[in-house]
């Protein structure tokens, strides 16, 4: 195996923390799911 | 297949093959071919990673899918968004951390060499025989529609991939993979446009989703609570972030994809990106397959779309599948009544009407569906040695059939591009396991850099030709294909429970990780010899008993001085 040596946690591109692409990731999940569901609805 | 389709379909396959290969000439070293130097941006990184999840069965079976069965298969990609955060948090860091060239090399470090062979040794018997199928499954299926014998369609597919792959290696297989989503992405747009456009006169795009939600294909989630039901909200969420989280946190194919990152803030985002695109995507080639279904209802469908099983059922029961010609025609004359009366009910905005209109279409479904059922019967009695079923091959036969020329060149260039693309990554994963995790631990510990490089090329090559040759013969091999179908599932429960061991469980050492992971196999066949447990369960089995023996292992014997080098939370 390689060198161990640390990598830098580089800031994500956009905002401070890559909590807030977490969120970002997981919120549109839950909009995405609650769109389908809406819709699924519509056409039953 | 006209020739502005073979221009199309040529241009786009030359097209991608010159410019992945002209693109990867310089890659130099082993870093520089295994892992494309680890310098690739967060963007080829992500359409790598959806590259290599859609082969081209699943570009083919998930429109048909939407056809036979609705939209609901969409809920099976709900889990993945979470498994990509998970993999951000925990293994990208540590992989970059320790600079390794496969997911199995880490566990060395954590645990064992054995531990780490053995996890190898599972990855490379159960994907090498995989990468046959990939390769054979659409070669199948595009060599019954257009006419070519299967050694052709998989020489050509596999051929073209062995060429580029072992010629510009992980950079090769990245740059290719690029193009290759944007022709897959570009011929469903087309696609659905087109369909779009081929809707009787006087059946609109509302219209065609309203007769398609009335028979069911519209049902994108479903929340009850069933532990029967493959697909509903709670086995997406929960089965689905669990089959994700082992499918791109252990296994080489797609470990691969996101090493290639020059950063770990280039590989989470590639994976925070597929965690975004892919559930839409889905939803959007479930939603073509929900507008073909639709297309069907106005438009004489065949009674059987896989055109060769339906001549041979023909040949051989001629008088029972005229007689069910017959039925099938007078039933979809019906069924298109009832799906006209509901347009216009719908358009009047009578809700008694359109309530009354449902039903009645309902019922015209069912009658042709039991026409359908019958038809199956007698091609699968005909055709013992069949499919068994037909959905496989509705879109590309509408495809075929229905859509504008030029658009059916791009959709069977999207065809081959899928099925490249995972080919191309599985190929890339093998040589570099081959070469890492068995050659170099155990042979080539002196052998120079130069020459690796050499070895990992011929290794490609070889695993494609295995790939080619398994292809060629896998039609004849019967129940076998089914067989290596569920050799996934043998070894997928057991590899995950070592990782999750190696990651969350820092007490836990090698031998007892080695002595869970033989146990945890054994349990997986010994469920499969001696039960009747579906074979889906052998991963949760398998992953359970390698964790469970692991920790009861450790307890037993004690744990040595000194805790683990490495976990996730390391």
């Amino acid at each position: 195996m390689a060198d161990e040596r640390p990598v830098a946690d580089e800031p994500p591109p956009v905002g401070k923390r890559w909590g807030v692409l977490y969120a970002v990731v997981l919120g549109a999940l839950a909009l995405e799911v609650l769109l389908f569901w809406l819709f699924a609805e519509s056409f039953r | 297949m006209k020739g502005l389709d073979w221009a199309v379909l040529g241009a786009s396959l030359l097209f991608i093959v010159g410019y992945g290969t002209w693109r990867s000439r310089k890659q130099k070293g082993l870093e520089g071919y295994l892992l494309a130097g680890r310098s690739q941006a967060w963007w080829t990184v992500a359409l790598s990673i959806m590259a290599t999840q859609a082969s081209a069965i699943t570009f083919l079976s998930t429109p048909g899918q939407a056809f036979a069965d609705g939209m609901r298969f969409v809920q099976f990609y709900f889990g993945l968004p979470i498994a990509m955060v998970v993999l951000c948090v925990t293994v990208v860091p540590l992989f970059h951390r320790l600079k390794v060239y496969t997911a199995y090399e880490y566990l060395e470090g954590r645990f064992d060499a054995k531990t780490r062979t053995l996890t190898a040794s599972l990855f490379l018997l159960q994907r090498g025989l995989a990468c046959g199928l990939t390769i054979y499954a659409p070669a199948l299926v595009l060599s019954v529609l257009l006419g070519w014998s299967i050694q052709v369609t998989t020489l050509l597919i596999g051929g073209l991939v062995v060429v580029y792959t072992a010629t510009g290696g992980a950079k090769a297989v990245n740059e290719t993979q690029t193009w290759q989503m944007v022709v897959i992405l570009l011929a469903m747009g087309f696609a659905l446009a087109a369909l779009l456009r081929v809707l009787p006169e006087g059946v609109g795009f509302g219209d065609a989703v309203l007769v398609s939600g009335a028979l069911g294909r519209m049902n994108a989630v479903e929340t009850t609570f069933d532990l029967g039901d493959r697909y509903n909200l709670w086995s997406g969420l929960i089965g689905g972030a669990f089959l994700a989280l082992s499918y791109f946190g252990t296994d080489q194919s797609q470990v691969q994809r996101y090493l290639t990152g020059r950063s770990v803030a280039q590989s989470r985002l590639g994976l925070l990106a597929n965690g975004l695109v892919k559930v839409p995507m889905q939803f959007a080639i479930l939603f073509v397959g929900a507008m073909v279904f639709a297309f069907y209802q106005f438009v004489a469908p065949p009674l059987w779309f896989n055109p060769v099983e339906a001549k041979k059922a023909a040949e051989a029961r001629g008088a029972e599948m005229a007689a069910l010609e017959t039925a099938h025609a007078a039933a979809f004359e019906e069924r298109r009544t009832e799906a006209l009366r509901l347009v216009a009910a719908g358009k009047s905005g009578d809700e008694t009407a359109l309530v009354a209109a449902k039903e009645s279409l309902r019922a015209a479904h069912a009658r042709s569906e039991a026409v359908k059922a019958k038809a199956a019967a007698v091609v699968k009695e005909a055709v013992p040695k069949g499919e068994g079923k037909d959905t496989n091959y509705v879109f590309l036969r509408f495809v075929l059939e229905v859509l504008p020329t030029g658009v059916v060149g791009l959709v069977l260039a999207a065809i081959f591009a899928a099925s490249m693309s995972s080919t191309a990554a599985e190929l890339n994963a093998l040589s570099t396991t081959s070469v890492v995790d068995v050659y170099r631990r155990y042979f080539g510990k002196d052998v120079a850099e130069e020459n690796l490089v050499t070895i990992s090329k011929g290794l490609t090559i070889a695993w494609g030709a295995f790939a080619i040759v398994f292809a060629q013969y896998a039609g004849r091999l019967g129940t076998l294909v089914e067989a290596v179908n569920i050799l996934g599932s043998f070894f997928y429960g057991t590899i995950l429970g070592v990782f999750l061991t190696a990651f969350y469980l820092p007490k836990v050492k090698g031998g007892a990780a080695f002595w869970g992971a033989l146990a945890g196999e054994a349990a997986v066949v010994g469920a499969w010899l001696l039960t009747d447990v579906s074979f889906l369960w052998l991963n949760a089995l398998g992953c359970a008993v390698v964790v469970a023996v692991a920790l009861g292992f450790s307890a037993v014997r004690g744990t040595p001085d000194g805790e683990s080098r490495e976990t996730a939370s390391a």
